[in-house]
This record gives C-alpha cells, sequence and structure tokens, in this order.
C-alpha cells in the first residue's frame, strides 16, 4: 500500500481509524484527486465528506465532491460555465455558488443528490446542518458594487449591516448563531477589520495593531480565528476569544514556524484545533497555540508541498490545497493512530512489517518512514523500533 | 484646465505659447480655479494598462511574470468646458475590496530573495505598491496610477475571480469628489502543462529539464529561475543577456511550430491566459476579431526584430475613417490620449475589454456613467451640456 496514494479501500480503512489529533499526532497525506486539472478542498464535515473545486477537462471550474471514490463534480449545470463548493453540513447538505467569470450576480446553489436548487443571488460561504447558510451578497449603490454580509436562513435572505463601511462579508456561523467575517469601517477604501455579527449587530474585533483583518472560523465555544495585521503590517495569525455577549476575552498571536512571515489561520473545530497557511506553507495551530508545519507530516519524496489548510473537523481530519509536483492539488491529511500500522488496517501484526520492506524493496516513497527525504537503513531501522514499541 | 480653456482660440495661444515658454504649467494653474468640492462634480474613470495581466501561481521553480498589475485613471471636472485634474488638485485611493490580500494565495514573496536577490515586503509588488493606497500622478500623461499592484485572481472567500473590481476614490482637500469602480484582471491560468506534462515531473521541471537538452543550459540545478535573468524582458524592465532572444521572441518562436500537438479552438489561449478567462473579451471578439486578426500569429510574434510590448497593434492599422485620427503618432492606444488630453481608454475602455465587452465587470463604468455599456459617447458624462460644435474624432478635438 502506498500511503501517499491511498486506494478507496485504503482511505476509507485510514478514515476509519484516524486518530484524534494532538501534538505527537502524524498524518497520512492523502491525494484527493481532479477531475481534469488543478483542485482544491475547501470544507470538511464531521463524516470525513470533502467538497471543494476541480478544473474539469472543459477548463472550466466545476463544484466537486471528494470521497473515496475519487473526485465526482455535482454538475454540468445551467445557465453557469463554472462552479464552486464553499460548503458542507454534518447532515451531508452541499452548498456552493454557479457563476461566469465576470458576472455580477453569482447564484447560490444547493447541490441535492436529486439535482441542483437555486437559492438566490448570493454567495454562501459556510453552512449549519439546519439551512442557515453566511456569506455575501452583491449589492449596488449609485452604479457601484459592493459585497455585503448576509444570512440566509428560512429561505431569506437578509443582509448583515456592516461597521459603517460598503463592503463586508460574513465567512462562518456557529451554533448559538455568531457569525465571523470582515467589514470596512467606512465608505470608499476602507480596509477590511475582522467582525463579528451577534443578534446580526456587527462589532469589531480589532486587530493586532495593523490596519487590517477577518475573522474566518468561529466554533461552538467562541474561539474566533483568521488574521489581522501587527503595527508593522505583518498578517499575523489570529485567535480571538470571546464571551457569551460577544465581548472580546483575548486577541493572541498565534505564531508559526516561520514567526517573520504572513500568517494566516483559516478554520478551527471543536478542541480549538486551528489550521491556515504560513509563508506559503500549510500549518496547524493546536489550542495551547503551537504550531506546526504539516509539510513535517510528508515525505519530500512525495512531490507533495502542502501550501494551505482551508478546513478541518473534529477529528483533526484536514483538508486544503498545495502543490503535487509543481500543480495545484486538494490534499487531506488524516491523523494517524499508530504510524507502524503501516497498512492502516487497525491491527499491528506480521502484515505491517511485510508491507514496509515490500515499499522498502521498492524504494517508493512511502518507504521514507522518518520522512527525511531519503530512503536508507535509518528508515527500516526507525519502522522496526515503532514497530517493536507497538501502539 | 488644459481641457476647458484650449476650447477658445486665445486660451490655444496662451497654452501655445507658455509651453514655448517653458512655464506652462505654471500659467495653465494660474488660470484653474481650484477644486470646489461643495460645489464642483467629478467624473473619474479607471483602467487597466493592457486589460490582462497574467502570472503564475508558484514560484518554487520558475519565474515568468510576477504578481504585478496596473491601475490607471483620470478625474475630469464636469462643465460646460471640463478640466482634467492633476495630481495637486486630487488624490486618488485605491483598494480591492473583494481582494485585499495575497501572500495566502501565492508562494511569489517566499521566493522573490532567490528570484530577485531581494525581499519584497508581505502584499507589496516589485514596484512598492501595495494592495491599497494612493495612486501617484502622472503628469505627463494625466492621469493617475498604481503600477505592480500584487493581485492575485483569488478572491478573499477563495473563488477565482480574474475580474476583481478596484474602487478608486478621488477626493479633494479631504472631501471625496468621486468614486469609480474598475476592472483590475489577473489569471494564472496559463496551461504549459498542456504540453508539458511529462509523467512522474512537475510542469516547470519539464519546462527546464527540456530547455538544459536544446540549450546545454543547467536551470534544473539552479531553481528558482527568473526566465528574464538571461531573456530580456520589457515587461519587467530585464535587460537580459547578450546574445540571447528575448523572452517573447524566444516562446512565441519556439513554440510556433508545436501548438497544433493541443487541441484547442484559440492556441493563444493555451498561455494569454486560458481558454476559461479570454484575454479579449471586448467589442472586437463580438465582431469576430481574433488574437491573430491584430497581433498575427505565433511566428510573427515572435519575430526577434519585433519588440515586444512596443510593437503592438494599433487602431489605425484597421480602423481608417475618413477624417478620424486613432493613435498618438509613435504611441499606442494604452498611451495615447486626444480631446484636450482624455486618454483613450477613459472613453473606450481598458485593451481587450474595449466596450460593449462581454464581461458585466468590464461593462460597469461605462453602464454607471451614461445608462449603457461601450465607448463613452454620452457628451454630458463630462460636459454640463451637450456641445454644439462636432467631434469628429481628431486627437486635437
Amino acid at each position: 500500500m502506498n500511503r501517499l496514494f491511498p486506494t478507496s479501500a485504503a482511505l476509507l480503512t485510514l478514515l476509519a481509524f484516524a486518530g484524534q489529533s494532538s501534538a505527537q499526532t502524524s498524518y497520512d497525506v492523502v491525494d484527493l484527486g481532479t477531475l481534469a486539472m488543478q483542485s482544491n478542498a475547501a470544507a470538511i464535515n464531521n463524516l470525513n465528506q470533502v467538497v471543494g473545486t476541480s478544473v474539469a477537462a472543459d477548463f472550466y471550474f466545476s463544484a466537486t465532491s471528494f470521497g473515496p471514490g475519487g473526485p465526482v463534480s455535482f454538475g454540468p449545470f445551467v445557465g453557469f460555465r463554472n462552479s464552486v463548493a464553499t460548503a458542507i453540513t454534518d447532515n451531508g447538505q452541499v452548498f456552493g455558488v454557479g457563476f461566469n467569470l465576470g458576472s455580477l450576480s453569482p447564484v447560490a446553489l444547493r447541490f441535492d443528490p436529486t439535482g441542483t436548487v437555486s437559492l438566490g443571488a448570493f454567495t454562501p460561504l459556510a453552512a449549519r446542518a439546519d439551512g442557515v447558510l453566511v456569506g455575501n451578497a452583491m449589492t449596488t449603490s449609485s452604479g457601484l458594487y459592493y459585497e455585503s454580509a448576509c444570512i440566509y436562513a428560512n429561505g431569506t435572505l437578509t443582509l448583515l449591516a456592516s461597521l459603517g463601511g460598503t463592503t463586508s462579508q460574513a465567512f462562518d456561523i456557529n451554533s448559538a448563531g455568531r457569525i465571523v467575517g470582515t467589514s470596512t469601517l467606512i465608505a470608499g477604501g476602507g480596509e477590511p477589520k475582522p467582525t463579528l455579527w451577534v443578534n446580526n449587530i456587527p462589532s469589531n474585533l480589532a486587530t493586532l495593531g495593523g490596519p487590517r483583518g477577518q475573522a474566518k472560523a468561529i466554533n461552538d465555544s467562541g474561539i474566533i480565528v483568521g488574521f489581522s495585521e501587527n503595527s508593522a503590517g505583518i498578517a499575523r495569525p489570529t485567535r480571538w476569544t470571546i464571551g457569551p455577549t460577544g465581548t472580546v476575552l483575548s486577541r493572541v498571536d498565534l505564531s508559526s514556524p516561520f514567526p517573520t512571515r504572513p500568517g494566516y489561520a483559516n478554520d478551527v473545530n471543536a478542541a480549538g484545533t486551528a489550521v491556515g497557511t504560513a509563508a506559503f506553507h500549510a500549518i496547524r495551530w493546536l489550542a495551547d497555540g503551537s504550531s506546526v508545519d504539516l509539510n513535517t507530516f510528508r515525505s519530500p519524496l512525495s512531490g507533495w508541498t502542502l501550501e494551505v489548510a482551508s478546513a478541518l473537523n473534529n477529528q483533526g481530519v484536514i483538508v486544503g490545497t498545495g502543490t503535487l509536483r509543481g500543480f495545484p492539488r486538494a490534499f487531506m491529511l488524516v491523523p494517524v493512530a499508530c504510524k507502524a500500522d503501516y497498512n492502516r488496517d487497525g491491527i499491528l501484526d506480521f502484515f505491517d512489517y511485510l508491507d514496509f520492506v515490500d515499499a522498502f524493496s521498492a524504494s517508493t516513497s512511502a518507504a521514507d518512514y522518518n520522512l527525511d527525504g531519503i530512503i536508507d537503513f535509518f528508515d527500516y531501522l526507525d519502522f522496526v523500533d515503532a514497530f517493536s514499541t507497538g501502539c | 484646465m488644459r481641457f476647458a480653456s484650449m476650447k477658445s482660440p486665445f486660451f490655444r495661444r496662451l497654452a501655445a505659447v507658455s509651453t514655448v515658454l517653458g512655464v506652462g504649467a505654471l500659467l495653465i494653474a494660474a488660470g484653474r480655479h481650484r477644486p470646489d468640492p461643495a460645489a464642483d462634480s467629478y467624473v473619474v474613470v479607471g483602467y487597466n494598462d493592457l486589460g490582462m495581466h497574467c502570472m503564475q501561481n508558484d514560484f518554487a521553480q520558475m519565474m515568468i511574470l510576477p504578481p504585478f498589475n496596473t491601475v490607471r485613471a483620470q478625474v475630469i471636472r464636469r462643465g460646460g468646458s471640463p478640466d482634467i485634474m492633476n495630481g495637486s488638485d486630487i488624490q486618488i485611493g485605491y483598494s480591492l475590496p473583494g481582494n485585499t490580500h495575497s501572500t495566502d494565495k501565492c508562494n511569489f514573496w517566499e521566493f522573490a530573495p532567490q528570484l530577485l536577490g531581494a525581499n519584497v515586503p508581505a502584499d507589496t509588488g516589485v514596484t512598492g505598491f501595495r494592495m491599497s493606497g494612493a495612486m501617484s500622478y502622472d503628469a505627463t500623461r494625466r492621469d493617475f496610477f498604481a503600477q505592480g499592484i500584487p493581485v492575485t485572481p483569488i478572491n478573499d472567500n477563495g473563488i477565482e475571480n480574474p475580474y476583481t473590481l478596484a474602487e478608486l476614490v478621488a477626493k479633494a482637500q479631504g472631501t471625496t469628489v468621486g468614486v469609480t469602480q474598475t476592472v483590475i484582471p489577473v489569471s494564472w491560468e496559463m496551461s504549459c502543462n498542456l504540453c508539458h506534462n511529462t509523467p512522474g515531473v512537475s510542469t516547470a521541471t519539464d519546462i527546464l529539464r527540456a530547455h538544459d537538452q536544446l540549450h546545454s543550459t543547467q536551470l534544473e540545478a539552479h531553481q528558482p529561475v527568473m526566465c528574464a535573468s538571461c531573456h530580456a524582458d520589457n515587461a519587467l524592465g530585464a535587460p537580459g543577456q547578450p546574445g540571447v532572444s528575448n523572452l517573447s521572441s524566444a516562446m512565441h518562436s519556439a513554440h510556433a511550430s508545436r501548438m497544433s500537438a493541443i487541441n484547442i479552438d484559440n492556441a493563444c489561449y493555451a498561455c494569454h491566459p486560458g481558454i476559461r478567462t479570454n484575454c479579449q473579451r471586448d467589442v472586437h471578439a463580438a465582431n469576430g476579431v481574433t488574437c491573430t486578426s491584430c497581433h498575427g500569429d505565433m511566428a510573427a510574434v515572435g519575430n526577434p526584430t519585433r519588440n515586444p510590448w512596443v510593437t503592438e497593434p494599433r487602431c489605425a492599422d484597421c480602423h481608417n475613417r475618413s477624417g478620424f485620427q486613432f493613435e498618438e503618432t509613435g504611441k499606442l492606444y494604452r498611451d495615447s490620449k486626444g480631446h484636450q488630453g482624455v486618454m483613450c481608454y477613459t472613453c473606450h475602455g481598458s485593451p481587450h475589454s474595449i466596450g460593449p465587452a462581454s464581461t458585466q465587470t468590464d461593462n460597469l463604468q461605462a453602464n454607471r456613467l451614461q445608462g449603457h455599456g461601450g465607448t463613452i459617447n454620452d457628451c454630458r458624462v463630462c460636459h454640463i451640456t451637450t456641445p454644439t460644435d462636432p467631434f469628429p474624432h481628431r486627437l486635437g478635438d
């Protein structure tokens, strides 16, 4: 078995035995594939269902489900050359948007098994299982077009007030209805501020001292992640903690393994683990603020560079976009409960040893057990050591 | 003021004399009434220098084009004789409301030190312009500009959009006097992988390896490679190496005979920038004018005597309406002005999206100013009333 390119059955097994993320967690890198050309994974639910976008053979974007059987397009769609899937709920509802490039009126779509349902003129960016969506809708003022944060519930689209400016976006909503996103303070060229809506009333979460920031995700505990600029104007991955009324209790620079480089947190799960990117490397932050470059969990021989972690679920499974041999590609990182269980069948036995020896003999990248980019006797020793230690 | 006063013979002579004396700017300024934000009304028109900017999304191995985009604008004070405003009276701020940051969207900034020999600050372009800020004023052209904005085609919501809207806010004495939105087009759809797709290696490796084999170079061993470090490139202002063909010539001539290997309707869209994005989306495309109708075929574009980005098609090559004039002598459409200093694209739109375009975003500005797309041809956009004198589209009219 090649851990980097698992078969469908192997992927199911991987997910079934996925361990909770922790500081010691290792991950298997799963290539989510593509319809034809580049792909990216935007969202994952707690059932490990992944959606995003892939460029199809006709060169256009297609909303895509990345399942064990490989990527599947939700299309085709009448009236749109392009579609993107942006959100998936825990009950499997998939949402996205259909659009033509250069259009000012994208249409929200729900991708049902029986067909696609149009929901109106807005772009959903996050969804709850009860069908409540948040995102942005295009509004016009004196012939100018602006994005406005919006909420869609019970078939009704409602624009959210901004902090005073003309542009806003809502990126996420939690079970209590807290919405996070971005808003400008003033009309005409205002810088985006990280924004929280409580009862649809916006407040500025404030930055780390710089002019710009965006709140990208919120969990049910009131932990918000995103980025904000510091006084030097550098984007920093930022975690805000809010109280029951939305008051900001803390605002933390999460730093990263690349402390001088810009960083951005994109999602946070129930445990407070966040994912994002810094120095264009996919990054994971644990609740204690410690961070790790997720590229340390893949062999340099694999051809992967994990660039942006877009989302994660409560099992700690991470999805995002990287490059596979230089080409943009959707990936999934599955926590490994027992690395010595080489064939990931949930049983540590002699078949693991045999499978490792097979990979080692064939010099596949999966034999780079210690992930140092070299397949040598140290990989064998490290595997045997782990195998002997057990799980 | 030249735009207004030179409508009368007296001021035409005055302007001519003052120019000869070298104090034209002073006299023109003296004749201009200062902006009165409360009483004046202004028209702001933005445009893009090329109509499409290509870039890569991965700089780990090579760089053809960095994130680099340009937005320009003119501000006209409406009146019986409208004025083109200058940088001492008006300031313009630019921003990209739906696309505010780039360093989490491509890795250019991580490889800039190796490619360019210097750090480039985050979200900053190679010329120093950021994702928002103040536009500079070009007194020669009489328009404002922000050059080298490092915008990518990914909106902040993660969705790809090659036609991001830039917002331009003009202020006089701190008071907003005009706002517009214009497309700042960028795409990284360039599909080198249509041909460079050797299994097991990246597209860039495939390209560098082919170059090494054909030209006895060692590029694969010296990544990341900036093509313009050897091949002169006017787009980057790079002089190249003596005896090495310029980048445009090298690229087009090397590939001209190979494009038949791919099966797409318009081979130009393999690179410029792509089938999905369509560089040309303007009135010409709607009338059957193709890339090669104006630019010639790939062999012509690859002609080593051609000066890339300078030797370009001219409107007057095809448009020959009696009495009409088109570009200024020795200048391209994107650099020309007429009608007392109005840039050609102030009325007609950016190259490759000359109105009416097939894209709503490109038509937005004309729609807003005059109620319909296409050329801004309603005189009342700038003139309080429609002038009675004819406008035969000559440079001095």
